[in-house]
This record gives structure tokens, sequence and C-alpha cells, in this order.
């Protein structure tokens, strides 16, 4: 049976949501096993979701419509980023190329900017340092993105996702070219920034002040808080799949829109992303956290990695 | 086509000539009115007009006759279209304003005749046909916008601001008719169409040295690094409509100037052009962003963000530069489209975030950020108008900022189009200083809006604030234009395109807007973006967390409470993270440059007196105020000190002076 390509496209969107906590859930139970510890159920960020959503919702008593707008704005700008990059399909879907990687950039950057509003909006002062924080570590992750956007703009000729999973996945020497391995690399760093994963931020840390990117959400609860879990995983999700499906393993999507490969590339790609996160357990339990303002030295050997990208591509090109 | 375009222009200039006079008449509040509406009636012809000649795309030419010295002739070209467009839209925003912003009486008659007059001059500067022309209107509307800043001079500030203002503008005016001049002698000409045609012929040196005054020249009009200091001096003391003229047009005016030369009077120039002036706007854009998030005060803050903003349009007609240089001549179009585009971008929401600065400053009697707070709840419309600018500035997706940043970056990806290495890895970093420009801006505006609009009022005064009687009109009518020039890119693209064609003589209409409303950056199948698509996307989209959202509601109630306070006795609003403390991360990050100097006082450091009065002051190093402006201060004031024997005050001594000077004047001709 093939799926008309809308309905292709909506199983790109469905993936992200009903996945995008299962991803979160595998982490941190791996994570508890690595530790030594029995961990919480893989299914557990699908029940946190659940519970908040029947909690009752208590808003600061100053708090202005935004505050709860807010995470429905993200949520949807997660959504429409899904419909723009390779998810489960190798070739474009309909309007799959009304946004490049940087229209991608830019709609995580608009989801950011509405959170961090929100939580100044709070009141709060957790919230109010969270925002300042998260907004100040991204301004540092973008010059390094632009790099990387440059460097495989530089060897496959083109910037839309879509081409360039297809460049990459058909041709072992562009794959290979050191250029393409260093801003992966690079672009590896920022995806833990992005992620907010140690040496940047533990997760599920409840000290305030070590916090970045969960303190914005201080004084959300309920419905909202929900949906705001829902978002941080949907936005790792995504981000796992611009890593992977882009540059570091652009192959086993789906060739055609027949339900049964677009089922094994549903499998595939959780399989990948299964890996991509023992990657990061092991890293989160070998590294500590980083004081708040070492984080630009993070950030300076990743921008350190995607400079030397371009210039061993000119210089091989020489 | 050619005759209704120049009657729109010149209608819009007699009506803001008119309205100057009408404006006299302001000290009541129906002449006030009626000079709001010539002026707003002179915008519309002007915007008409500037859509007119951009789409007919061909120059125009308009004698009035050589009565004047060299001629006064005015030409009508598809360069300056975007900027007579963007003159009109920011004249009519501006006479929307104006009426509900003034009182009627005396300062307020000179205000509306001199702004009118300043309107009418940047109208001429754009479509200057000869070079006397461009100066005479060149000074003019300089001279006049000193009087706009001048409105409120009996406050304090205000004279300085102003003085430094028309100081750094008369350098620049120097310059300005050096080039000029160059430009004149070496072609035999002052009419400017007839030096474009010659200027190929001239010398090397010559031309370089044209560029490089005119670059400098214009430079400081426009608010370029290291030229920008009048800009966040004199911003904050002109009134709101002032400071949106200011920022909102007259800076524009030096890009133009900068255009005119590089683009159309030189017809471009060898690379490194290109790359000064990269160089020149990547410096400009990081360093207006970086100050502009140290600052607390809401219009100097924005003055910083303009000097960003040039220098994004600067790096893209840079780029388009070397690009022309390389003969990469689509590309250099699409950048050039780029520019132009942003001028317009930045015109529109600047001004409308500069207005919307008049009345926050009117309802609350402070424009310092760590004073206001919660203002969405008490003046609503102004923070929705407020918050579509800042979504526009601050570069995000479906807004017009977001196109143009989408542009700019992706002309500056076709960088591995130029053979030359060095040069390619020269436009990488400067995308990589946008880049950190771009993240730098989405914090800035992050800070800029969530502290003054959200949160609770941190003063008495911004608690006080009510929506009454403040215009909504102007602000309303530009954040509609941004939503516009965001969502209907393509509409916008397909007239810049004519217009640039006329300019470059390229015509990417086809490269640029393929079918089913979709941007290509000049080459097919490198990229693609659609704003129109993108934002219906978020908006349809947005359905699946609402319905999510509403499905899951009904379940859980929902309580209003007080905020978290840590446990803490009284939780003041004061208290809440601060314009100050949202930056700070980004302060200690860039240390080395802010070079803050912080001055901490407690009551006692013994651990039992900490709970005493403690005095916070941190301020960042003005380091071209310090290094760059004091040193040459000091240098002219010791040349005067030097000079002033020459002026004893005797009139014999200053007769011997004259005496001294015709001999030796006579000495040398008699050769």
């Amino acid at each position: 049976m093939t799926l008309p390509p809308w309905g292709a496209q909506v199983c790109q969107v469905a993936a992200l949501l009903l996945f995008a906590p299962l991803i979160s859930g595998v982490i941190a139970k791996a994570e508890a096993r690595v530790q030594s510890r029995s961990g919480p159920p893989v299914l557990q960020p699908y029940y946190d979701i659940a519970k908040f959503f029947a909690k009752e919702s208590l808003r600061p008593n100053t708090a202005s419509p935004f505050f709860e707008l807010a995470p429905l704005i993200a949520f949807a700008c997660y959504c429409s980023i899904a419909l723009l990059i390779p998810v489960l399909t190798s070739f474009p879907l309909p309007l799959g190329t009304s946004g490049d990687i940087l229209g991608g950039a830019l709609l995580f950057g608009l989801a950011g900017f509405v959170t961090a509003l929100a939580g100044v909006d709070s009141g709060s002062v957790y919230a109010g340092l969270g925002s300042s924080r998260t907004q100040s570590v991204a301004t540092l992750v973008e010059p390094t993105l632009i790099f990387v956007f440059f460097t495989v703009a530089l060897i496959t000729g083109t910037d839309l996702p879509y081409a360039l999973n297809a460049t990459l996945a058909h041709s072992s020497a562009e794959y290979f070219r050191p250029s393409h391995l260093l801003a992966t690399a690079a672009f590896f760093m920022m995806l833990v920034v992005d992620t907010a994963r140690v040496p940047i931020e533990s997760q599920g840390s409840t000290l305030e002040f070590g916090m970045i990117d969960d303190a914005r959400l201080f004084e959300h609860s309920g419905p909202a808080m929900a949906l705001f879990r829902w978002n941080a995983s949907m936005k790792q999700f995504l981000l796992y799949v611009v890593f992977l499906n882009v540059l570091l393993v652009p192959w086993g999507l789906a060739g055609d829109r027949d339900v049964g490969a677009v089922a094994v590339a549903v499998g595939l790609l959780l399989a990948k992303m299964a890996g991509l996160g023992l990657v990061m357990v092991v890293i989160e339990s070998s590294f500590a956290k980083l004081r708040l303002f070492r984080i630009p030295d993070f950030m300076g050997a990743g921008f350190v990695l995607s400079v030397l990208a371009i210039l061993v591509f000119y210089l091989a090109n020489g | 086509m050619n005759q209704a375009i120049t009657d729109l222009v010149l209608a819009a200039g007699a009506a803001w000539v008119l309205a100057a006079a009408v404006g006299l008449g302001a000290v009541r509040a129906l002449w006030l009115r009626a000079a709001a509406l010539l002026s707003g009636l002179g915008g519309a012809c002007a915007v008409v007009g500037g859509v007119l000649l951009a789409v007919h795309g061909h120059a125009t030419n308009v004698n009035l006759g050589s009565s004047l010295v060299g001629g006064a002739s005015l030409r009508f070209t598809p360069l300056a279209a975007a900027f007579i467009v963007l003159l009109g839209i920011v004249a009519v925003a501006i006479a929307l304003y104006a009426p509900r912003y003034h009182v009627p009486g005396r300062g307020t008659a000179v205000y509306l005749a001199v702004y009118n007059l300043a309107l009418v001059a940047s109208a001429i500067v754009l479509a200057a046909g000869s070079v006397v022309t461009f100066l005479v209107a060149w000074e003019s509307m300089a001279l006049f916008s000193y009087l706009v800043i001048l409105r409120h001079q009996e406050r304090e500030e205000v004279a300085r601001g102003a003085f430094l203002f028309l100081a750094l503008s008369e350098i620049g005016f120097a310059l300005i008719v050096a080039a000029f001049a160059i430009l004149a002698t070496q072609t035999h000409t002052l009419d400017l169409a007839t030096i474009a045609a010659r200027a190929g012929h001239i010398g090397s040196g010559w031309r370089t040295a044209a560029f490089l005054l005119a670059l400098t020249g214009f430079g400081f009009k426009a608010g370029v690094v290291p030229f920008h200091i009048w800009l966040p001096a004199a911003h904050p003391v002109a009134p709101a409509d002032g400071s949106a003229f200011l920022s909102g047009l007259v800076i524009k005016l030096g890009v133009y100037g900068i255009a005119l030369f590089s683009v159309t009077l030189l017809r471009g120039g060898p690379a490194w052009w290109g790359l000064v002036m990269m160089g020149l706007g990547a410096l400009s854009a990081v360093l207006g962003i970086l100050y502009a998030l140290m600052e607390r005060d809401l219009k100097r803050f924005l003055a910083y963000s303009s000097i960003e903003n040039i220098g994004i349009v600067l790096v893209a007609l840079g780029a388009s530069l070397t690009f022309a240089a390389y003969h990469q001549r689509a590309i250099a179009t699409f950048l050039l489209i780029t520019a132009l585009y942003h001028v317009v971008n930045h015109g529109v929401y600047k001004t409308l975030l500069f207005l919307e600065a008049g009345v926050i400053e009117h309802a609350t009697g402070t424009r310092d950020l760590d004073r206001l707070g919660g203002l969405i709840r008490l003046l609503p419309r102004t923070s929705v108008i407020s918050l579509i600018g800042t979504l526009g500035i601050a570069a995000l997706p479906p807004l017009n900022g977001f196109v143009t940043e989408w542009m700019l970056f992706q002309g500056l990806f076709q960088g591995f189009r130029i053979p030359n290495h060095t040069v390619g890895i020269l436009i990488v970093v400067a995308g990589a200083v946008i880049a950190l420009t771009a993240g730098l801006a989405l914090s800035a505006f992050a800070r800029a809006y969530g502290i003054p609009f959200l949160g609770r009022p941190r003063s008495e005064g911004a608690a006080r604030a009510r929506e009454r009687g403040q215009p909504i009109a102007g602000p309303a009518l530009l954040a509609v234009t941004c939503v516009f020039l965001g969502v209907g890119a393509p509409l916008v693209l397909t007239v810049l395109a004519r217009a640039a064609r006329a300019v470059t003589g390229v015509n990417i209409h086809a490269e640029l807007l393929v079918p089913k409303l979709t941007v290509i950056p000049a080459h097919t199948n490198f990229s693609g973006f659609s704003p129109t698509y993108l934002a219906v996307f978020i908006v349809v989209v947005a359905a699946v967390p609402i319905l999510i959202y509403l499905a899951g509601r009904p379940r859980a109630a929902s309580r209003k409470v007080p905020v978290w306070d840590g446990g803490i006795l009284a939780f003041e609003a004061r208290m809440q993270y601060t314009a100050t403390t949202f930056a700070n991360p980004v302060r200690v990050t860039f240390d080395p440059l802010y070079r803050p100097a912080i001055e901490l006082q407690r009551a006692s450091d013994e651990p039992a007196g900490r709970s005493g009065p403690v005095h916070y002051d941190a301020r960042v190093t003005p380091i071209f105020e310090r290094f760059l402006y004091r040193p040459v201060v000091r240098f002219v004031e010791l040349l005067a000190r030097a000079a002033r024997p020459i002026q004893s005050g005797d009139v014999n001594l200053y007769l011997l002076y004259v005496l001294v000077v015709v001999i030796v004047a006579f000495a040398i001709y008699a050769k």
C-alpha cells in the first residue's frame, strides 16, 4: 500500500509527536543502568506528560496570556520543523522544500524566544535566570552552526536538508571528507549544548542555581508544563534527526511512500537514536557539569572544530 | 509612467512644504492635525511613487532649469526607489502618530515645520540629479535633522546629543564633498548620470580615493562603527517621532550614499572594496548589538540596535560588490536586493519601536528598562504592536527580518563560487560574525521585550501606566507592514528584482522566485524557502497543540497564585530579574571588550552587617569615546591652543595678516 504524499508528511509529524518522549525515556533508563540504578520505566516521560495534563494549573497572579500561549507556539514551531527535514523519507514531501536548514534553525530560535519570554513573564527570579542563561548560551551556538552549514554547503552545493541527505548517502567520497567529519563533530558538540546534556546541564537536577533550560519553566504547571516537557523531548528528537539523517548516518530512510518502507524507516530511526542516546549516556556518566562561565570554553572548542572544517576544505581543494 | 512618478514624488515634496507652513500654526490643535494630514498625504504619494519607480525600472530626469549654480536637476533612479518608499512609510506612520503625541504649542509648531522640511530635503537627496543638488539637499537635511533633535533644547543632554550629531555630520560632509569633487574634476561634469557614464575612465587611484572618502563620509551619517557615537547620544534626546525619523530614515540616507557611489557612480570596483565594506559592516553589527545588550535606556538600546542593522546592510552591500568583482553578477544582484530589502525592513520596525518607546515614556515617565515591567497588562495594544516589531527585528519567522536574514546568509553561502580562497574564507568569517550578531540580537530583544512588557511593574510610574489616548494608528500601520513584508516577501521581491535589474543590468527574477511562492538564492538547487508557506504552516500546525491542550485542560482546574519567592518574607517587584541581570552572562563572557567598571559599596563588610544597604554600580567602558575620539579631541584642542596667539584682538595686527596674504598671493600669481 502506498501512502499519499501528504500522508507521508503527516507520518513524519506523527512520528515526532509519538516517539519523542520515548527517546528521552530510553536515555534516562540507560543512564540509570550505567550508574547501577534500576531507573524509571522507559515509558516514564509519557506517564509524566499524562500526569501533568491531569494536574491543576497554577498561574502566577501577575502572568499575562503570553504565559500560557508560549508552550503552544513553541509546540507549533517544532511540528513545523518536522515538515522540513527528512525524518522518515529520503525524498522531499509536499512543502518539504518550503524551508531549508537555516529556516529550520530560525524556527528553533522562535521556539526558544517565546519560551524565554514566558519565563520572564512569570515574574519569578528563577525563571528569569533560566531565560537569561538559555538566551546567552544559545547566542554562542549560532556562529558554530553557521560554520557547519557553510561547510555542508561547500561540500554538497546545497543546504536543503533533503538534498544534503541524498548527496552524502550516495557518495562515500563526500561522506569521508575530513571537512564533513570535522563539521559533524562540531555539530555534535552543539547538539550536546542544545539538548541540555552534561557537561552543560544535568537533566532532572533540582538545584535552581545549576539549571539553565529547565529553570525557565519554574512557574509553569499542569497542562502547560506537560507541553513544555513534550517540547523539550521533541526538540531533542528533531536535533537528533538532523544530526543522524542529514550528517552522520544518512542511510535507512524510506525510498518511496510504501507503508512498509515507512514503518521500517521508523524502526531504523529509533534504533539510530537509541545508539546516539547511548553515546550521550556515556558522556553524561563520565564528565562533570561545567561551571556556567566555563561553557563559552566548550563552545569555543566546537567553534574551532567548525573553523577547521572550512579551512581543511579550502586547503584540500587548494 | 514617467510623468506619474515625477508628479507623485513632486506632489509629496509639495505636500511636505505645505505641511511645514501649516505646521507653523500648530499652536492650535486643528493646525497640528492639518499639518499631520498633509504630511501623511505626502508620505502616501511617496510610497506610491516609489513603488511605481521600482516597477517601472527606468531612471527619469526632471530638469528644473539652470538658474542655480550647476543647475538644480532631479533624477529618479530605481536605486532610490526602495528609499523613497521607506521615506513615505515613515512619513505616514509619523503623521498618524504626531497629533496624539505632541501638545499644540510654539515648540511643536517650529518642530513640525523643521521636521517636514527635513522630509523634503531627504526626498531631494534621494532624487538629486546633480552634485550641487545633492550636496545642498544633504546639508539641509542634516541641519533640519539637527533642529529636530533640538526640540526640547531646554533639557540637559539635548544640546550635547544634537551637537555630536551636527559635528560628526559636518566631518562626514567634508569628506563627501571631497569625494564628489574628485569625481567632478575627473569627469568634468556635475551631472550624476554623466559622472556614472564617464567614471569608468578615471584612474584607479582616484576611484579608490573617491570610494574610501564616500564610505567614510556617508559612514558618519549611517552610524558605521567607529563613526557611530552620535546615535546613542542623539536618539534619546530627540522626541519619539524625531528619533524614529533619525533611525528609520536619516541613517538610511548614509547607506543610500554609499550605494550611490559604489554601485551607480563607480559601478563596482576591485574585490577589496567589498571586503573593506563587509569588514566595517560586520564590526558595526557585532559591536552595535553587544553595546545594545548592556544598555538600560530603551532609546539608547534601540539606537545601538540601529548600528547593528546598518552593519548587516553593509555586509550585504559589501558582499554584493565582492561577488560583482568576481563576475558573479546574479549573486551580486541577489545581495543588492537583500541590502535594499533590509533597509526597508529596518526602517519599518525601528520606526515602530521608537514610536512605541515614546508611548512607554509618556505613560510611565521613564525609559529605564530596570524600572519598567508588566506593561502587557497595562498597555495591551502597545504590547501587541511592539511584539510584532520585536519578532521582526529579532529575525524570527515568519516576519520581515527573518526574510532578509535568510537571504543574507544564503548570499554569503555562495562564497564558494569565488575562485580566490582567501576571499571565500573572509566571506565565511563575515557569515560567522553575522551569526553571532543574530544570536545576540535574539537575546537582546528577548530582554528588551521581556523586561518592560512582561513580569511585574518595577516602579510606581510603570504601575500607573494606562492606555488613554495613546497614538495607536501609526505603529499599528507599521506592524501590518512588518507582517506584509514578511509573509508577502515574494511580491516584495518581485518589485525589488525589477529595481535591481535597472541598477545592475541582471534580471534574476526567474531565479529568485520559482512558482509556489518559494524564494531561491539566485542559484536554483542550492536552497529555497517560502516565508508565505512557513507562516501558513505555523498557524495551521498550531491547531495540533491547541487541540491537545484543550483536550487535556477540562480535567484540570486553573488557579492564580502568588509567584514562588523562595520563601522570603516580602517579595518585591524590583527583586525580579532586571535588564542588567538578564544581560550579565553576556557581559561576563565578553568581559575583555566591555571592561566593566564595577563599584560595590556595603554598609559594612562584617557578616552581621550585610543586611544593610548595598550600592552596586556597573558601567561599560565606552572604548571608542575613550581611545579614539578623546585623543582626537585633545589633539584638536592642542592645535587650537597653539593657534590662539595669532588672534590677539588687535585690529592693526589683523590688517597686517591681510597685507601679508595679499603679497603672498601676488607673489604666487606673478610667476
